[in-house]
């Protein structure tokens, strides 16, 4: 009897997120491509030039959810545009694995969806003591984005603020189509903050920065992992964005030789270096390729997968630090500030 | 006869009965609890969300317009822009800060795209409202009304998508309206198909039951109730081959068994009856024989003579005590208790069969304990275990050839009688030694009642003790009974009084009326008293007897039981009634003690009666006893009331 080899299963991870990810599928595809044996694995990019408004999003999902042969979702990129995506996984019953979305709304998306990420609730209390502990606010003004991320991330700051006994002079709301000078100038006349806190994109947050400092100088501008998208900010705001406190999830600089293997692969591949979400949906995506290969293309064994991390089964080695989804999970939160056009580690006790 | 069907067995029908039930009940409750209830649930849960953001968007909504409404509303002043800036931020704060996000994700894809579209642009005219009122608390008048107007185009747009989400919104819950009405006319029908399934199958059931265990039952209780009430004839139809058959099979033969053993009981009773009388009517020329011997032995001298006379004394001594315990035995038992000298109740039942221990050539060994074994226990009771036991001995060493022997044992331990009879005999098969204390266990074939073994251990266990037994076949059978030992020896109720001391030890002086139809007895004893110093009057029968009390009380009245025109018993209560002070002075001859339980009524004492055939003896010292007893309590009572009136 002559034996024969059947063809390795074709399999599909969609990777539904911004133009900005590119780089990061590049990187991922190459690195997939090194492991020989089990079932191959496409990634197929999904992307949207900017933003992400509901309808897109689910449109993209449901785009997506049609692909054959396809085990699991990286994506989407902001929490509201996920948020909307969700329940079309949660009833194709696809794993959805989000790489950077933090509304602590995504908790509750379905039981095929996991966040990567930390939620609002923890980064608007991280950033909140760091407000107080390392630059002492005693008044402080928050402009956000009205939608999930913004909302949440406001509600976790101010609760922390609150907590603490430091009051909140304003609270604005803001989009990328704002007039942010306005909003900013208005909000002074309310009172002048020390600290001004961001839960807004890079854009509104370059704009808060520039017209804050012009009106009142010395005053330190915090904002969360959203606004975290270095080279459109520096390149557009310039000396406006230094100084600018960002929340990340991983820096460059980060120890360990997975960490370090990504930087230098990542530079090679696409010629910049290699930011937040960049690791993080790296992470995403070569955890899923690992949990195929490991259990095999069925949706529901990568779901069980992903489940036993850090329990059944150790958790995953990924660049931004150890992966799984069990109740005790800490995922990272770095403070940096930016100088020289660059993102440095601050400490924050 | 109707031959009896083969059917499913009882407990096989009763369990598909109740299979049944359970799976119909459970088809419905699953249908209702699984399938129905999370349908509806979901769609319940499903309007709920829409319905929630058409409140929510509709509330935005009418804050925006709002807000609106005061941007077109002059504010000259810096006060009345602030104020207006305040009231515009008011109005679109709060309802605008709540995420509308789990309403969404649980909303069809096409509704949450419309409603995310209305909502983004509530956002955006939100914020652009709140321009307005920083611009406007500014003082930047003329942007300020620029972008009240950007506000007021976008309301136009905003109105578009909440007009199409509501569209939307009021089409999904038709939808689900109508999907409701379907799922509850679905339940309906599913419901009346089972109902009326239940309707068509619930009689089938109700029948089942009522042929298969109900009447069957009823049948049965009618049957017992037949023969508690004493019809042992009754027979019921065994009409199916399940598990009522069978018991109503058992019961037939059970029914047959007892109307053959109560045949048998009924033969037995009418011999014990016969071997009563007889041995009554023997008991009266024994105890002449016995009582003549005794006196003739005192006017003997010929040494020949007195031998041959003690000979006869003794011989009619050894057939009265086996009449005795013959009467004992067939006597129908009674439930008293007693403390029961073990050893002489042994004795007694080896006497009872003495003549069957002869005829078959069989010794018996008796290795009694030297001790007093005393228990409580019904000592007829006893006595009829160890005659059935020794009887069952017999039988065993029969079927062996001689010699033959049967050991009979007694001892103590702790505190515990021990009784065992132990034969060499074949020994019990194992498979019978299993049920062998059962009711109609017979290893006796139609010989035995089979009821021997099993009313001797119910005999033994309500005495609390036990009864049993180890056999090795072919090597014999033993035995065993155990009792609780007695704490105390207490006497026997036919046990005579000792004499006191200092008492006379003749009849000397006494006054002695002796009351008995037989000539043959009284006169041998009036002749026995009168040597013994008494002075002896005679009377034929009670009446006589009455009359020679009127004439002269006597010291001591001895007085059959059984006589013609007045008995012992009668003259006794003539004598409670007219002469208290006589009752006390009689004794009563007897040939069997449970005459006096048959005359009925009766206060009189066991302890005032002796059974014939009476040692000459034993009657000398009761007389003596009865005599200084009431001189004794005469005395003191003589003390308490004065001198005595005679």
């Amino acid at each position: 009897m002559v034996g024969c080899r059947s063809a390795p299963e074709h399999t599909v991870i969609g990777y539904a997120f911004s133009i900005s990810g590119t780089p990061t599928v590049q990187v991922a595809r190459e690195e997939i491509a090194e492991h020989a044996g089990g079932p191959t694995i496409e990634i197929i990019y999904d992307s949207v030039v900017q933003g992400d408004p509901a309808d897109v999003e689910v449109e993209r999902a449901e785009r997506l959810a049609a692909v054959p042969d396809l085990i699991a979702v990286v994506g989407h990129g902001g929490s509201r545009g996920t948020l909307a995506a969700a329940p079309v996984y949660n009833r194709a019953q696809i794993p959805q694995l989000v790489p950077i979305g933090t509304s602590r709304f995504l908790k509750h998306a379905g039981p095929w969806t996991f966040m990567l990420a930390t939620d609002d609730s923890t980064e608007g209390a991280f950033i909140g003591e760091f407000a107080v502990n390392r630059l002492g606010a005693r008044r402080v003004s928050i402009f956000f984005e009205n939608d999930e991320y913004g909302t949440g991330l406001r509600d976790g700051v101010t609760a922390e603020l609150h907590g603490r006994g430091v009051p909140v002079g304003s609270m604005v709301a803001v989009d990328p189509a704002s007039d942010v000078p306005t909003l900013v100038e208005g909000s002074l006349l309310h009172g002048i903050p020390d600290v001004v806190i961001s839960a807004a994109r890079w854009q509104a947050t370059g704009r808060i920065a520039q017209t804050m400092r012009a009106h009142v100088p010395g005053v330190q501008i915090i904002a969360g992992d959203g606004a975290f998208e270095m080279r459109p900010l520096v390149d557009t705001f310039g000396t406006d964005a230094d100084s600018i406190y960002i929340v990340a999830f991983w820096l460059p600089d980060a120890p360990g030789p997975e960490s370090r293997a990504f930087v230098a692969r990542f530079e090679r591949v696409t010629g910049r270096e290699a930011f937040s979400a960049d690791a993080m949906s790296h992470d995403a995506l070569m955890l899923l390729a690992d949990a195929i290969r490991t259990v095999g293309p069925s949706r529901s064994a990568v779901r069980r997968y992903l489940l036993e991390l850090g329990s059944e089964r150790p958790a995953y080695e990924g660049v931004t630090g150890r992966i799984s989804f069990g109740p005790h999970r800490q995922p990272p939160l770095i403070m940096t500030q930016i100088r020289d056009g660059k993102a440095r580690r601050v400490p924050t006790r | 006869m109707t031959r009896p069907r083969v059917s499913l067995s009882l407990r096989v029908t009763l369990m598909l009965v109740i299979a049944g039930v359970a799976l119909y009940v459970l088809i419905i409750a699953l249908y209702l609890t699984a399938w129905m209830r999370p349908a509806t649930e979901r769609l319940a849960r499903q309007s709920a969300p829409v319905l929630y953001l058409f409140g929510e968007l509709s509330d935005r909504a009418l804050g925006i317009e709002e807000a609106l409404r005061l941007t077109r509303r002059p504010a000259l002043t810096p006060q009345a822009r602030v104020q207006t800036a305040e009231q515009v931020r008011s109005v679109i704060g709060d309802a605008g800060d709540r995420s509308l996000a789990e309403a969404f994700a649980s909303l069809p894809s096409e509704m949450r795209v419309v409603l995310a579209r209305a909502d983004d642009r509530a956002s955006r005219l939100r914020n652009t409202l709140v321009e307005y009122a920083a611009l406007l608390e500014l003082g930047r008048l003329p942007e300020a009304t620029a972008r009240a107007h950007v506000a007021d185009s976008l309301r136009g747009l905003l109105r578009e998508s909440l007009a199409s989400a509501q569209r939307i919104g009021l089409e999904d819950l038709v939808q689900r309206e109508r999907a409701l009405s379907a799922a509850a006319n679905r339940a309906v029908a599913f419901l009346a198909f089972w109902v009326g399934l239940g309707l068509v199958l619930l009689p089938l059931g109700l029948l089942t039951v009522e042929r298969r265990v109900r009447r069957p039952l009823a049948d049965l209780e009618a049957g017992l109730s037949r023969v508690a009430d004493g019809d042992l004839n009754t027979q019921l139809p065994v009409t199916r081959l399940d598990e009522f058959g069978r018991v109503i099979t058992h019961f037939n033969e059970t029914t047959r068994i007892l109307r053959d053993r109560a045949q048998e009981q009924g033969r037995f009773a009418a011999a014990g009856e016969l071997i009563a009388g007889v041995a009554h009517e023997v008991n009266n020329p024994l105890m002449a024989i016995a009582t003549l011997a005794t006196a003739r032995l005192d006017e003997v001298e010929n040494s020949e003579q007195r031998a041959e006379l003690e000979l006869i004394h003794r011989q009619a001594r050894r057939a009265g005590k086996l009449i005795s315990g013959l009467l004992r035995f067939v006597r129908p038992a009674e439930h008293h208790t007693t403390v029961v000298e073990v050893n002489d109740v042994v004795r007694e039942a080896v006497d009872l069969l003495s003549y069957q221990f002869g005829v078959d050539e069989i010794e018996v060994v008796q290795h009694l304990d030297p001790a007093i074994l005393c228990s409580v226990c019904n000592p007829g009771g006893l006595e009829q275990v160890l005659v059935n036991l020794l009887s069952n001995a017999i039988d065993a060493v029969r079927l062996t050839k001689p010699p033959r022997r049967i050991v009979v044992e007694s001892w103590r331990k702790d505190r515990t009688v021990f009784v065992a009879v132990e034969d060499h005999g074949p020994g019990i098969d194992p498979a019978v030694q299993a049920r062998l204390f059962r009711p109609f266990a017979s290893t006796k074939g139609q010989k035995g009642t089979g009821l021997g073994l099993y009313i001797s251990r119910q005999i033994v266990r309500e005495a609390g003790g036990d009864l049993t037994v180890e056999s090795i076949p072919a090597a014999g059978a033993r035995f065993s009974i155990s009792l609780p030992a007695a704490l105390s020896v207490a006497t026997g109720p036919l046990q005579a009084s000792p004499l006191p001391a200092g008492r006379a030890t003749t009849l000397a002086g006494m006054d002695i009326l002796l009351v008995d139809d037989e000539e043959s007895i009284r006169r041998p004893l009036a002749k026995y008293l009168t040597r013994r110093g008494a002075t002896v009057r005679e009377a034929s029968d009670g009446i006589e007897g009455i009359a020679a009390i009127n004439d002269r009380l006597p010291d001591a009245v001895v007085a059959d039981v059984r006589m013609p025109r007045m008995d012992g018993v009668a003259m006794y209560h003539a004598l409670t009634r007219d002469h208290p002070t006589a009752c006390d002075r009689v004794l009563f001859l007897s040939g069997d003690l449970s005459q006096l339980a048959d005359l009925g009524g009766t206060t009189i004492s066991a302890a005032r009666v002796l059974v014939k055939p009476i040692d000459l003896s034993e009657l000398d010292a009761r007389i003596r006893a009865l005599v200084s007893g009431n001189s004794a309590r005469e005395a003191v009572s003589g003390l308490e009331s004065g001198p005595d009136p005679r």
